[in-house]
């Protein structure tokens, strides 16, 4: 992460790359009726190689996650 | 006919006191305490019916009726203690009930939710007690206790006990010749104790009642008491000609009932073996198409099972239980016998679509109550491509199965769900193959 907290780097297939672009950034709490809402924060990433993936983090415990779907 | 009727007065009510005393809670909005001795009352909130559906006594001397609109009620009564019906638990509550009642008398039949009439089989051992000379110098009066030593007193209070263990909830009962006069007795009896009337003395016993014990139409109620007949004995006064030139075709029905003659024949409940299933929702969902992907897999389910092998359905009861403890039950009669997935499921679909429910539900349960004998159905030949590469599937599954054993891999299909979700994981849902 970045000192704003941004991703900077992903680990894809066991490598390292870098992130050359955040191409969209969203939020989404639900569910907060129940014992465990969602609360994620979710990037688009473009990373090197012009590979783009969806990753999310979850709020406010700070764990990342890959959304492959 | 001799017949037994036991009866629960307000018997949702008195369910939900009983799970308030156990359970400490009859709903997570009401605290166990508020239930006993206040009015409370039960209806079916918007979308549903809008109206009450039960009331406690206390409620009723406060003039909540079944049947009156939900705002009228909270009108009348503004402190009265509304709860959400829960069919599904009076359901359970009155089966264990039939169940208990059956394991002592074997002919028993079911009438309205907390009502079971059955036949009086008599202990004959009690019955060598009793010479005839004692039994006429015991002939009890028409309102006895139930520590009366008549035979039939002793086998309807055998009835009581058996629903006290089962339900937990004391019941009333009435023996009489007929299933109304049968009802009445039970129903004015205090919970707990036996009438029993003997035979010909119907009229003597119906005669100072209210008229709004007949069962007829709501209609006939407003004449009775515009003709100032107030009691059935009133009714029971008047020539059959009389009856039937003001009542038309209720007026014999008046006629025979204020004499206590009721030819409604006794039913037997044939027991059968249930075909029924159960799913848990993956998460609670008031999605319908997530319902109807549940109903899916349940329609599949209980299609596979061996005892439906050549047989179609007539009718089936889908059940939801509701995330906030309430629940939903529908029955459901199919104008033709159905006996594959996809028309089972096409009905279910439009039973399901525009259900609007009170809350999120959280299990789904289904049984198929009427079922045919083995039939053959000819299929369409339109749809024989779908259905010759749905069984290959199902066979190449079956043999997978067998092969491998308990460690056979996991087949599940993709399907979708609530496909414009915010939350990924909600669009589509992994389901098992059943075989």
């Amino acid at each position: 992460m970045d000192d704003l907290g941004r991703p900077a780097r992903a680990v894809i297939e066991g490598l390292v790359r870098d992130v050359v672009a955040i191409q969209d950034r969203w939020r989404i709490d639900d569910e907060w009726w129940r014992e465990t809402p969602i609360s994620r924060m979710y990037y688009q990433l473009q990373l090197e190689g012009d590979r783009i993936i969806t990753v999310y983090r979850e709020l406010p415990e700070g764990l990342w996650h890959e959304q492959r779907y | 006919m001799r017949l037994a009727c036991v009866t629960i007065p307000n018997f949702r009510i008195a369910l939900e006191r009983t799970r308030a005393r156990a359970t400490g809670a009859a709903h997570e909005r009401v605290s166990a305490t508020t239930l006993i001795g206040r009015p409370v009352a039960i209806g079916e909130p918007p979308p549903g019916a809008n109206e009450i559906i039960d009331c406690s006594p206390e409620a009723a001397a406060l003039r909540i009726r079944p049947g009156m609109p939900l705002r009228d009620a909270r009108t009348l009564v503004p402190d009265l203690i509304l709860l959400p019906p829960d069919p599904v638990y009076y359901g359970r509550a009155f089966d264990s009930m039939l169940d208990a009642l059956e394991d002592t008398q074997p002919q028993i039949e079911p009438g309205d939710l907390g009502t079971v009439f059955t036949t009086l089989a008599i202990d004959p051992l009690l019955c060598v007690t009793f010479s005839p000379e004692q039994s006429n110098t015991k002939t009890p009066s028409l309102q006895s206790p139930v520590s009366s030593l008549q035979p039939e007193h002793a086998a309807v209070a055998r009835l009581l006990d058996a629903v006290r263990q089962s339900a937990g909830v004391e019941a009333s009962a009435g023996a009489a010749e007929g299933k109304f006069v049968a009802w009445i007795a039970a129903t004015i009896s205090v919970p707990g104790e036996v009438t029993v009337v003997p035979a010909g003395r119907e009229a003597d016993f119906l005669a100072p009642l209210s008229t709004a014990f007949l069962p007829v139409s709501y209609d006939t109620h407003r004449k009775l008491a515009n003709y100032a007949l107030p009691t059935i004995g009133d009714v029971a006064r008047l020539p059959i000609g009389a009856l039937q030139s003001q009542f038309r075709g209720e007026g014999r029905r008046l006629y025979e009932l204020a004499r206590g003659i009721d030819s409604t024949p006794f039913l037997p409940r044939t027991r059968v073996e249930p075909i029924a299933g159960t799913i848990q929702m993956p998460a609670p969902t008031v999605n319908s198409n997530a319902l109807l992907i549940g109903a899916r897999q349940l329609v599949g389910r209980l299609l596979q099972r061996p005892d439906m092998h050549y047989r179609q359905v007539r009718q089936l009861r889908l059940r939801l239980v509701l995330l906030d403890g309430g629940s939903w039950e529908h029955t459901l009669t199919f104008r033709d016998p159905l006996g594959d997935e996809e028309g089972i499921t096409f009905v279910l679909k439009k039973l399901i679509e525009p259900l609007q429910l009170a809350g999120p539900v959280e299990e789904m349960m289904l049984e198929f109550i009427g079922l045919t004998e083995e039939t053959g159905k000819q299929r369409s030949l339109l749809f024989a491509e779908q259905a010759r590469r749905r069984a290959q599937l199902f066979a190449a599954l079956r043999q997978l199965k067998a092969h491998f054993g308990d460690e056979s891999p996991q087949v599940s299909r993709i399907v979708e769900v609530e496909p414009w979700s915010r939350i990924p994981e909600r669009r589509y849902a992994l389901i098992d193959y059943d075989l």
